[in-house]
């Protein structure tokens, strides 16, 4: 990449004392893989995202009310009463669920073609904390609008804290600020909602930045030439090329989010969320979008052999309920470790005829673990969904780093 | 690729869906159901969250200024629940994942009735359970569907007008879809090899 020149006084006034000018068209003239395909266009949509939610969420928050007596009746009043205020909300609940959508095709993406291998682990690291953060905060904007299926979820979590032994209670009453969820749970996580999200877009500059210093991964897992003939030859500026193809990508995505959002706006939703939270609790569900990890917390039953043989070796102190969210919150975390579990030098799955099953397996392990988890959680299915999502990360990947017999890689990004 | 497939959804929606996507109200049946809630609901059943002057509004009952006036300040509420156990009925259209749900559970009495610890319960095939302290109301096939479609406006008043943005939104994105499908493809056409 050539180096930067500022083209106009204004632009070389600004970059002798604060280099922006410099980082944007670094940032535009990245030399950029010519093979990326229609996979890699999730990330513009997850910044779109991210933006959406911000902005979206800024204007709802001028109108909404923390508080438990109130809140159920701001969110009809935001509907009823605000300009545009039906289709902000909609377009913010819906907004959710296009994150997701998204983070998981963009988490799916990496594992396939293994862009989370060496150079770009720490930018794997900074996008699984981003999608922690990020389920924190959807977990707690599904709280808010004070509805009986929310509440009861935020009964259900933060429940889970109360199955830790010695200090589960103490910590479960602190998270929630008193003794149930009450008005106290609501104005920390109305805050907290408010807050995190500035932290995923710290981390989103983070990751941006990180991809810039290693280079795009790409569907041949070959990295480009270095040599300048080479690199003409297997790359192409960020701008025009791929700014345009991922806007269009966009596009399209966004022409199924807007009839989504106004056609359908409760087709993600849990109706009972429209019934105001007070009565009893009779059922509590998660957003779709935590279904298949909800199937792996519910997949440890009291009566599996091992839960009771560390029941009984643990003199009681381990039961089902514990090791349940144990079995939840590794399942997120092993995701974590994914570079140091597949350590095959060869990157993408295009070249790995065995693994490329077991990730497309694990694609439809997810999928089924939602359904499970959608379900009355009766049946093996959970339980057999759960074991290969842990299969897939702590056997599976490691046996194949050593024992795949992998296809030969092309030279370069160019004979590919 | 992606348009092709966004083109074979598009073709394969169920006819069920494309008729949700054009339906909007009918301001004569909201108005025959408004007077059916009057009548009937409002004796103990509330619409706190519903504000009087919406009833104007040309996408719901559409009713005139002195219509309104005659029920209430425009810029009140419907009262909230006269019982304490009958629960709002604002957004109640939304809450129960059936579309049907109010019109089916007004006709759902069986005519079977029974004590239970000094309350009377009454047979209902449409509500959980089957039993259901709200006594049967009386109300013709023809009321309870006015009424059901009233509740349906009130929970969603916005119905029409986000179809409206829907469709606006919805073209605008297609025609810049098509838009930058042309420069993407005419601009990698011309990529340096």
């Amino acid at each position: 990449m050539e180096p930067y020149r500022p083209k106009s006084a204004a632009a070389r006034w600004l970059q002798s004392r604060l280099p922006l000018p410099g980082i944007i068209h670094h940032l535009f003239a990245a030399r950029t893989p010519r093979n990326l395909n229609w996979m890699w266009v999730w990330g513009i949509i997850l910044v779109f995202c991210l933006g959406l939610q911000i902005v979206t969420g800024a204007v709802l928050a001028f109108h909404y009310t923390p508080q438990t007596e109130l809140a159920f009746a701001s969110i009809q009043r935001i509907v009823r009463n605000v300009n545009g205020g039906a289709l902000l909300q909609s377009l913010h609940a819906n907004g959710a669920s296009l994150f997701f959508i998204a983070i998981y095709f963009h988490i799916f993406r990496s594992i396939y073609y293994g862009s989370h291998k060496p150079p770009r682990e720490v930018t794997w690291l900074i996008g699984m904390t981003m999608y922690l953060v990020l389920m924190t905060v959807a977990f707690m904007g599904y709280v808010l609008p004070w509805g009986s299926m929310g509440v009861g979820a935020a009964t259900v979590v933060t429940g889970m804290f109360g199955t830790i032994p010695w200090v589960g209670d103490a910590l479960q009453a602190w998270v929630l600020g008193g003794p149930s969820v009450g008005n106290a749970t609501l104005n920390r996580f109305a805050v907290l909602h408010y807050l995190l999200p500035m932290v995923a877009l710290g981390l989103m500059a983070l990751h941006i930045w990180s991809v810039h210093v290693s280079g795009n991964s790409n569907p041949d897992g070959v990295e480009p030439r270095q040599d300048p003939e080479g690199n003409a030859r297997d790359t192409l500026p960020f701008w025009p090329y791929f700014v345009l193809k991922d806007l269009l990508a966009l596009v399209l995505v966004l022409v199924i989010f807007f009839a989504v959002a106004t056609f359908g706006p409760d087709t993600f939703a849990h109706p009972e969320n429209f019934v105001e939270a007070g009565g009893p609790i009779t059922d509590a569900a998660p957003e779709w979008y935590f279904l298949p990890f909800y199937a792996i917390l519910r997949s440890i039953t009291p009566d599996l052999w091992p839960v009771q043989a560390l029941h009984w070796i643990s003199g009681g102190l381990l039961d089902a309920a514990f090791l349940g969210v144990l079995a939840l919150f590794a399942s997120v975390l092993v995701l974590m470790f994914l570079p140091w579990l597949d350590r095959s030098p060869v990157r993408s799955a295009r070249y790995r005829p065995v693994f490329r099953v077991a990730a497309l397996l694990l694609a439809a392990d997810f999928v089924m673990l939602g359904w499970c988890g959608a379900g009355s959680g009766e049946g093996p299915w959970g339980l057999i969904g759960t074991l290969y999502w842990f299969g897939f990360f702590l056997v599976i990947l490691p046996v194949l780093s050593r024992r795949e017999r992998t296809r030969a890689l092309p030279e370069t990004i160019g004979r590919a | 690729m992606m348009k092709i497939a966004l083109l074979v959804a598009m073709l394969m929606a169920p006819p069920a869906v494309a008729q949700g996507i054009f339906q909007t109200y009918d301001s004569d049946q909201l108005r025959r159901g408004l007077e059916v809630y009057t009548d009937t609901c409002s004796a103990c059943h509330g619409l706190k969250h519903v504000p009087l002057r919406s009833l104007g509004d040309p996408d719901g009952p559409a009713l005139d200024a002195a219509a309104i006036a005659a029920i209430g300040t425009p810029t009140d509420h419907f009262p909230p629940s006269a019982l304490p156990e009958a629960p709002d009925l604002s957004v109640m259209a939304r809450a129960r994942s059936n579309p049907d749900h109010i019109r089916a559970l007004l006709q759902g009495y069986t005519g079977e009735e029974r004590e239970d610890h000094g309350a009377y319960l009454y047979g209902n095939t449409e509500f959980a359970g089957g039993w259901i302290a709200m006594p049967p109301t009386g109300l013709d096939a023809a009321q309870s569907e006015d009424v059901a479609a009233f509740l349906a406006w009130a929970a969603d008043p916005n119905m029409a007008a986000r179809k409206r943005s829907g469709f606006t939104a919805v073209a605008y994105l297609l025609v810049l879809a098509v838009l930058l499908a042309l420069t993407t493809r005419s601009v990698w056409r011309r990529q340096p090899r």
